[in-house]
């Protein structure tokens, strides 16, 4: 269980973009957080992954408390981030990208070869560019670039943000396939997105978020039509 | 000179900065954009004085940036060399083209060295966004120290290379560790001032040091690769097909090629190389991967100091070292390729430094007063990053800062 | 101004140092040095300390002066009336630095940080270079011979004491004026002066300009009391000796760098033998090399310098107050306006299909619409959609690669943010970007005084004062910038947007971030604004402030314009709830429900 508990963040000392924000995430379930653009989703995000420093609150990995952990750091506690640009490196090949997502076990060349394969397996779409400069490719196609190197670490929790985020309706669809079979595999997820239908269709729990706080939770089906609800608020 | 040639000459400068002033009145006037007017004003003008200018003045075109600002330029650089040639007809590079291609086959062998320079502080720049002022100094370093061993060693120059190398690192890794900190971990407030203070200050402390430890400002050259001869190479010049070239030199150049080459290697087909490269092209996504900027940061910082000593070292056989005014000239050169090549990019370094090797060298050999032609050399790299700066400022191949 | 006493304790010191401790000629050359060093070192201090322009080029320019008055002297023989006289030496010099350096300040325009460090160093280097060259000319390192002002050494020393009180006298009437302040909005933020109306084009090439004739003006003067001239005035080495001066004494105090100059030319040269017992210890050149590193060490142990931290400790200055920031803006009074005065403004606003390519990547296409009346725009859209770019296009900050912007009648796209403040068209940032290391009134009054600049201080003060007054901050007028809280950050970016008196305000997401009771204050002070006559476009996340708050709607999505009208009618346009829903595609409100209900069913 990946938790926020009583979170207040922001990028300028007394400018609190996020107040007493709590949210829980548990493993193998899709969890959704939503509202408005500017609400500070995005910066829930970056709290947690260790990119900001928090002034209130803290960040709980199956109640340990792991707040002010660096960002280079998440990975051994087996937590990935998707920022909402795609985190490529443009000028490497789709293979070296994938590849580096092998960084903290890269002596292990077979393990390396092996967790390729497999991601390979998965993205047959990536195997065929694996000689791409990632810079190259589009916006659906670097999003499973990064997904496959975060793959290659088997992490335990994925931060993602806007995962569909100029991408193509298609190629969106399977961003969210992957997703979904993520979350199947057992990785708990927490989804960041201004597309509540695709994120409505994998979330199992979800936070709505609105002016920094929590406003609303439940399940899809609790919330009932929240896109009345969540416009005419 | 004939008084067409003076007339010719005062009228450049004229034509010039009549184009530059005049051209952006005249733009703006016209409700267009006049930010690239004054460049163009002053190149067309130079280049082909009213006759160019009082087109642009009346249609006042769309200015592009290639068309309007390269083309006269590359234009003024023709006509210039013409004058020349004209006006020394008995200068050597002249008359005798085999001098000229000489002169460009020095340039490029110094140019892989410079290339080796210029490559360290790319990467410490692409790594970390700064640009270190010691750069030159550790040029330097390199020098003096195989000088200062193989006074008591009698080997061949290039098993000083290691221990140059490692000592460099060392160097290099304790300064990013104490003193550049704050700068990494973002606990500054201006740390662009603060980088080039602090390098600035590290230089001048390298400089006298070294210059302590020799004792006085003195030339300093070590004992040459062919003194004390590798592989049974002892023939102070090689000739090959009409053209005689230092041997020391030829090595030197050879192994600032190896050395280059072995970077490349590290940087594109080993795991460190490509953990810089990722932190460069973004950091965010590094730390996603588990790299830690920070410890990138001293290794970088390491290689390339490491990579400008080695880069003195190799050179310090063939040539003498003016401690402690090479310090800044090397230092100038550095900046120089990585500006024209673009800060960032390893293949822009390594054209950047030969062309100006090339420069240099051209400049060096036909100036028409050879006692100047030494000195001139290092204005010449002025000259080019003067044009570079205000032509494409990111380089031939950088990235446009946005 | 305590400060005062002990100054003229200094200066009466200084002048009694040849009565009391000069014991040969020897000593007084030293002496003479000391001060030209501080000369150097106070003129360097104000174009980097204050303006933020960190040129190596400065010694340089000062040997410039030297060898042009030389050549000059030379040239001209002592017998033709005044252009043969040492002074018109000195004159000739001080031009030619002059020269040299509005040349350099234009040149280096365009460059900023590291690049105009290292221009310079290289403009440096290649003078010296070329002086050694030009032996024929200049003597090259046989040294060249130069004329000597009358009198002995003795009065020379008077005169370099009086060239450096002269010279603090100027620079610190500089620094106080509201040159000043401009030249400290640069360094703080090159881009905000500029929005604020700062003419920073000029103001660089002024600032070259100005400190080049001083240390042109002060190389002269010294260097016609010296025999004769060598190149090593040019060496880099001396250029580093000014910064070492500068660091240590507090980069932004001239005369904390003109104390730390004499201490450490003084002690310099004490350094030469030093005889601890019976040992005897010539350091030589590892001098320089201690210089280097207490550069290094001051840098990284005291950022702020060494003398002026005790200076002013000594000067029993208060320690600025740091406000106790509480989590909320309680501090913050409620807003109290002045009468409504409703001017006439001239709202004239047409955007017309503006376009913005970013390499490849389309941010902004066919963009139309006008402003003609006063009114509370909001510009809304979802992430990405390019509301911020299409205010740094209109704003002067990116020229736009299709279309225009009329503002009166004539175009203004791509002309630069000063002068489209000075044109009637302000803004804000995202993220507040103020004067950090300067007071709140001084961030008022950058752009009052750049706008108005023929008012007087003390009128433009009071206006500044009136504003803080508006908007509950008065209270912190003199506390710095970077003291205050987020909240109060927001309210000074908004009074310096007043200053500007525009007629046109583009806000950047001035409620983000925000408590909910200020969020009220500060859209009451939006609305007091139109009802001035301005037109505001604000861009806001926050819907429920936007559709309470606003006239109008503009909504971009994807780099179009997709709605522009009243509110209530763009809340039910299906364009706008589909581009912020995402839903692409025709869905609607309906199916929308539709697609949950079959989920939901699924479960």
């Amino acid at each position: 269980m990946l938790a926020v508990d009583n979170l207040h963040v922001g990028y300028n000392p007394g400018l609190h973009i996020l107040r007493a924000v709590s949210i829980m995430v548990p493993a193998g379930r899709a969890t959704a957080v939503l509202g408005a653009n500017g609400v500070g989703k995005s910066t829930l995000l970056k709290a947690v992954f260790g990119m900001l420093k928090p002034e209130q609150g803290r960040i709980l990995l199956d109640n340990a408390d792991i707040t002010g952990t660096l960002p280079h750091r998440m990975i051994d506690l087996g937590i990935a981030y998707g920022p909402q640009q795609p985190g490529i490196f443009s000028e490497m090949t789709v293979e070296e990208n994938v590849a580096l997502g092998g960084w903290r076990f890269r002596r292990d060349k077979r393990r390396i070869r092996a967790k390729l394969e497999q991601n390979y397996s998965r993205f047959p779409m990536l195997k065929d560019r694996r000689t791409s400069p990632a810079g190259v490719l589009s916006g659906g196609q670097r999003r499973m670039v990064e997904l496959a190197r975060v793959l290659m670490s088997d992490p335990r929790y994925l931060l993602i943000d806007e995962p569909s985020a100029g991408v193509a309706p298609i190629a969106a669809d399977d961003v969210y396939a992957t997703l979904k079979s993520l979350r199947d595999d057992g990785v708990g997820i927490v989804l960041v997105d201004q597309d509540i239908t695709r994120a409505l269709s994998i979330a199992d729990y979800v936070y709505i978020i609105d002016l920094g706080q929590n406003r609303r939770e439940g399940t899809p089906t609790q919330l009932g039509d929240i896109v009345t609800a969540f416009w005419s608020g | 000179m004939a008084p067409g040639v003076i007339w010719l000459l005062l009228a450049g400068p004229v034509w010039s900065a009549l184009g530059a002033i005049l051209l952006p009145r005249r733009y703006r006037t016209a409700r267009r954009d006049p930010q690239l007017a004054g460049l163009a004003g002053g190149f067309w003008g130079a280049a082909l004085g009213p006759f160019a200018l009082a087109p642009l003045y009346v249609a006042v075109p769309v200015l592009r940036r290639d068309l309007h600002v390269v083309v006269p330029a590359v234009l003024l650089s023709s006509e210039l060399l013409a004058l020349f040639a004209h006006a020394n007809p008995r200068n050597v590079c002249v008359t005798d083209p085999l001098y000229v291609l000489n002169q460009v086959q020095t340039g490029l062998t110094v140019g892989l060295l410079y290339a080796t320079m210029a490559a360290g502080l790319t990467l410490i720049y692409s790594v970390q966004r700064i640009i270190s002022f010691t750069h030159g100094q550790f040029v330097m370093f390199g020098g003096v120290l195989t000088f200062l061993l193989l006074r008591d060693l009698d080997l061949n120059p290039i098993f000083m290379m290691p221990v140059v190398a490692i000592a460099a690192f060392v160097l290099g890794v304790m300064i990013a560790k104490f003193l550049l900190k704050p700068v990494q971990a973002g606990t500054i407030e201006r740390p662009d001032e603060y980088a080039i203070l602090m390098t600035f200050g590290v230089g001048i402390f390298l400089t006298y040091a070294l210059v302590g430890v020799l004792g006085n400002p003195i030339a300093v050259r070590a004992a040459r690769y062919t003194d004390r001869p590798l592989f049974g190479i002892d023939r102070a010049i090689l000739e090959f097909a009409g053209m005689r070239m230092r041997t020391d030199l030829f090595i030197a150049g050879a192994i600032g090629l190896m050395i280059f080459a072995a970077l490349s290697f590290l940087l594109y087909c080993t795991w460190t190389g490509r953990s810089f490269r990722a932190v460069s092209m973004d950091r965010h996504a590094a730390a996603v991967v588990g790299i830690d900027p920070g410890a990138v940061f001293l290794w970088a910082f390491g290689i390339g100091t490491a990579l400008a000593s080695l880069a003195g070292a190799a050179l310090v056989p063939a040539f003498n070292f003016q401690v402690p005014e090479m310090a800044a000239q090397t230092a100038i050169r550095s900046y120089v390729i990585v500006v024209l090549g673009g800060l960032g990019s390893l293949r822009g370094a390594l054209l950047g430094a030969l062309f100006l090797g090339v420069v240099e060298a051209l400049t060096a050999g036909c100036y028409p007063d050879p006692s100047k032609g030494a000195t001139y050399q290092v204005t010449s790299g002025l000259l080019v990053f003067l044009a570079v700066l205000l032509v494409r400022p990111q380089g031939f191949f950088g990235r446009a800062e946005t | 101004m305590r400060a005062v006493l002990p100054l003229v304790g200094l200066a009466v010191l200084l002048v009694l140092v040849p009565q009391l401790w000069i014991k040969s000629e020897y000593q007084l050359d030293i002496a003479r040095l000391a001060l030209y060093s501080a000369c150097l070192t106070i003129t360097w201090s104000l174009l980097a300390g204050i303006a933020g322009q960190f040129s190596f080029a400065h010694v340089a320019l000062a040997g410039i002066a030297a060898y042009s008055g030389a050549l000059w002297g030379r040239a001209i023989p002592a017998t033709i009336p005044v252009a043969g006289s040492v002074w018109f030496s000195i004159a000739v010099g001080a031009v030619a630095a002059l020269v040299t350096g509005t040349i350099l300040g234009a040149v280096v325009l365009g460059l900023r940080g590291a690049y105009l460090a290292l221009f310079t160093l290289a403009f440096g280097e290649i003078t010296r270079l070329v002086v050694i060259a030009e032996k024929e000319v200049t003597g090259g390192w046989l040294s060249l011979g130069i004329a000597q002002l009358p009198g002995g050494p003795r009065l020379h020393y008077y005169l370099m004491l009086g060239l450096l009180a002269a010279l603090l006298a100027v620079v610190y009437w500089v620094i106080r004026s509201r040159i000043g302040l401009f030249l400290r909005a640069m360094r703080e933020d090159f881009d905000v002066a500029a929005a604020m109306g700062v003419d920073t084009t000029r103001l660089k090439i002024l600032i070259f300009s100005f400190t080049a004739f001083l240390v042109g003006l002060c190389g002269a003067i010294y260097f016609h009391t010296v025999p004769r001239l060598t190149p090593g005035i040019f060496d880099l080495l001396e250029m580093g000796f000014v910064v070492v001066y500068s660091v240590v004494g507090g980069l932004e105090s001239p005369i904390a760098g003109a104390i730390a100059a004499v201490v450490l030319v003084v002690l310099l040269e004490a350094l030469r033998v030093v005889e601890i017992g019976p040992y005897r210890i010539e350091p030589g050149i590892w001098r320089y090399a201690a210089f280097g590193a207490i550069l290094v060490l001051t840098l990284r142990l005291a950022p702020n310098g060494i003398i002026a931290p005790l200076v002013r400790w000594l000067a029993g200055a208060r320690r600025r107050s740091t406000i106790a920031t509480t989590g909320l803006e309680s501090l913050i009074g409620p807003i109290a306006y002045p009468e409504v005065r409703a001017e006439q403004r001239a709202i004239d606003l047409r955007v017309e299909g503006l376009e913005m390519h970013f390499g490849g990547v389309s941010v902004l296409q066919g963009v139309t619409f006008t402003l003609d009346r006063p009114q509370i725009c909001g510009l809304i859209g979802p992430n990405g959609a390019g509301k911020t770019t299409l205010v740094n296009l209109i704003s002067g900050y990116y020229r736009p690669t299709g279309g225009a912007v009329l503002l009166a009648g004539e175009r203004v796209d791509g002309l630069p943010p000063f002068e489209m403040a000075a044109r009637g068209l302000g803004r804000t940032f995202q993220i507040t970007r103020s004067f950090r290391r300067m007071t709140v009134l001084e961030n008022l009054l950058v752009p009052e005084l750049a706008i108005h600049p023929t008012k007087i201080r003390e009128h433009a003060i009071e206006h500044a004062r009136e504003a803080l007054r508006v908007l509950g901050l008065e209270h912190l007028a003199d506390e710095q910038a970077s003291a205050l809280s987020g909240g109060q950050q927001k309210l000074l970016e908004l009074a310096r947007l007043l200053m500007l008196d525009t007629d046109i305000l583009l806000l950047d997401e001035p409620f983000a971030g925000v408590h909910t009771a200020l969020k009220k204050s500060i859209g009451n002070f939006v609305k007091h604004l139109r009802d001035l006559g301005r037109a505001v476009v604000l861009i806001e996340h926050d819907l429920s402030t936007v559709f309470s708050l606003c006239d109008r709607l503009i909504v971009l999505d994807r780099g179009m314009l997709i709605a522009d009208g009243a509110p209530e009618e763009v809340r039910r346009d299906p364009r706008v709830i589909a581009a912020y829903l995402g839903i692409r595609g025709t869905q609607t409100q309906a199916d929308a429900a539709a697609v949950e209900a079959e989920d939901a069913g699924r479960r």
